[in-house]
């Protein structure tokens, strides 16, 4: 940022957004925590992207396009579900017209997550927290420890820090929760909570 | 075959937005006007005095119009439109489901950009109508009552094209941030996103976050306009008597932001893009950029005082509603403050030192006429 003011202003400033900020939060979803998420969601699973493909259906103002996702289930760590199962989002690309929501969870084929979803209530999208509950297994192509990611690709250290009120300060992916770990923290979380609504 | 995301090519997917901060997401809209129809319908009196929604996100959109150069969207308030998909209208509205799908628990509300042959050719925004809604400044409120007009503010930055930076590997303090939290006006990087899609008001590409890039007005150290201002307390409570009062605005305050505001008006920001720029500052959401450059003059004028005491009425609100801060006691009224902060930046801003800038003012507010600037 390029500092245009005299002398000393950032310091006022400074002392005020400490105040007022809080972090780097805005709108318009509410991050629900890792507790809240294991119990609202219907099922949570590690599932590979199998295949992606959209449509237009009718609604009662007119047309909207949906995206319905494949997957295939490599593991089901809430609930039950066959070998493949498959989520439908709003918006998509159908022949010259596109309909995006932004900050609508985008999957391609080969994409290997754990989801959280629910699907009650036919949501614009399934994925408990709309995109918090998406998380990405990544793989280091060196050691080939696989660890876990937000759905912005940023690495989580906790399960504790979904959800936080103030944002986790970033780790380096060599700390982030291993697959194998936040696996164990989901059927923990599952075990000890009943069913939210 | 499975494609489990290699961590290289994550940390490429984080690290690619690290030197450019908000997040564009494609198309926008064409040079002109861009409405907005307003059908969020009645409402009981909301606690920032607006008398309904449609006044809430008339402030919203209006605090966008206040960056934008090529583009200016207009609210329609009030509007009797049926929403709808693909019907040709910018439809802004409360509804149980948007186009046949639920908001879900944690969702206050969504956009829904339509492009035809990659051409944005409309954009709606739904409210969760599930939600308690009020419109207010300041953190969110206990007991899950949210700000119609921020969520508004982050909504039509969708309308406008920006995306979420935090879905990007971005980690910024930004309104379009994709979460709910205590921000409650645009920042720098907004700022930034909505002038690198239509400019800055005034034609300027405005590259950082205000426009300008030649030579602004400077303004002197701030210490010295502290002490005048602790200079003026001392006169109005000894040699005029004037008795102690109260303002939400402490001293310092009023120093650092008067002095703010005049920064930006005398760089071209009208009064309602001073306003609020000092606002973003307030709230924490960095320093906005000035709007332009003025031709030299012999003598820099400043604006007309009814303004300035305006912004200082507004000043009072910043503090006692938006920063909650207790009263304290000043024998500086708040019209007093300000003029007389005025002057002294004048005297300073046009040649004259410190100590003269003091005297000049003494003359003044011992009745002894206006003495001329020093130049």
């Amino acid at each position: 940022m390029k500092n245009r003011g005299g002398a000393g202003r950032g310091l006022a400033a400074a002392v005020i957004v400490a105040g007022l900020a809080g972090g780097l939060q805005a709108a318009s979803v509410v991050a629900p925590t890792f507790d809240v998420m294991a119990a609202r969601a219907q099922a949570v699973f590690v599932g590979e992207t199998l295949d992606v493909r959209s449509r237009w259906v009718s609604t009662s103002s007119g047309r909207a396009i949906v995206t319905v996702v494949t997957f295939k289930v490599i593991r089901t760590l809430k609930g039950e579900l066959g070998g493949q199962t498959q989520l439908e989002f709003l918006g998509g690309t159908v022949g010259e017209y596109r309909m995006e929501v932004p900050g609508m969870p985008r999957f391609r084929v080969g994409d290997e997550d754990v989801l959280f979803v629910d699907e009650r209530g036919q949501p614009a999208s399934p994925i408990v927290g709309f995109m918090h509950g998406r998380f990405r297994v990544l793989e280091d192509p060196r050691s080939g420890r696989r660890s876990v990611a937000r759905h912005n690709f940023e690495p989580l250290a906790s399960v504790s820090d979904i959800g936080a009120a103030t944002p986790p300060a970033r780790v380096p992916s060599a700390q982030a929760l291993s697959l194998a770990a936040f696996e164990a923290d989901i059927a923990r979380a599952v075990r000890r909570q009943p069913q939210v609504r | 075959m499975r494609r489990t995301i290699l961590l290289s090519l994550a940390l490429l997917a984080v690290a690619a937005g690290v030197s450019q901060s908000y997040w564009v997401n494609g198309p926008s809209w064409p040079s002109g006007i861009v409405p907005v129809q307003i059908e969020l319908g009645a409402s009981p009196a909301l606690i920032d005095g607006c008398a309904d929604w449609s006044c809430s996100a008339a402030g919203a959109i209006n605090r966008w119009n206040l960056f934008m150069g090529r583009t200016q969207l207009q609210a329609v308030e009030r509007s009797t439109q049926a929403k709808g998909e693909l019907n040709g209208r910018n439809d802004m509205f409360f509804a149980a489901d948007m186009y046949g799908k639920a908001f879900g628990q944690d969702t206050l509300a969504l956009t829904t950009w339509w492009f035809r042959d990659d051409r944005l050719v409309e954009a709606d925004i739904g409210f969760n109508l599930s939600k308690k809604w009020d419109s207010y400044r300041g953190a969110t409120r206990p007991g899950a009552v949210y700000d119609l007009r921020r969520v508004a503010l982050h909504e039509l930055g969708h309308v406008l094209g920006l995306g979420h930076p935090n879905d990007h590997g971005q980690f910024v303090v930004a309104m379009m941030n994709g979460t709910i939290g205590n921000l409650d006006s645009l920042t720098v990087d907004d700022i930034a996103g909505i002038e690198a899609i239509y400019g800055a008001p005034g034609g300027s590409t405005g590259e950082s976050t205000g426009g300008a890039s030649g030579a602004t007005i400077s303004f002197p150290p701030r210490n010295e306009t502290y002490e005048f201002r602790g200079w003026l307390e001392s006169k109005y409570s000894t040699a005029l008597g004037r008795p102690a009062g109260l303002s939400y605005s402490d001293v310092e305050g009023s120093v650092v932001w008067v002095q703010e505001y005049l920064r930006y008006r005398l760089n071209t920001c009208s009064h309602e893009q001073s306003v609020e720029r000092v606002r973003i500052q307030i709230a924490g959401g960095g320093v906005p950029g000035v709007c332009g450059t003025t031709a030299s003059a012999p003598v820099i004028s400043f604006p007309p005082r009814n303004e300035t005491y305006g912004f200082r009425l507004q000043l009072e609100e910043f503090y006692r509603v938006d920063l909650a801060r207790a009263a304290v006691k000043t024998s500086v009224d708040a019209e007093g403050d300000v003029v007389w902060i005025q002057e002294y930046l004048r005297y300073r801003l046009n040649g004259c030192t410190h100590a003269q800038s003091l005297d000049r003012v003494t003359e003044q507010i011992e009745g002894r006429g206006v003495p001329p600037v020093c130049r």
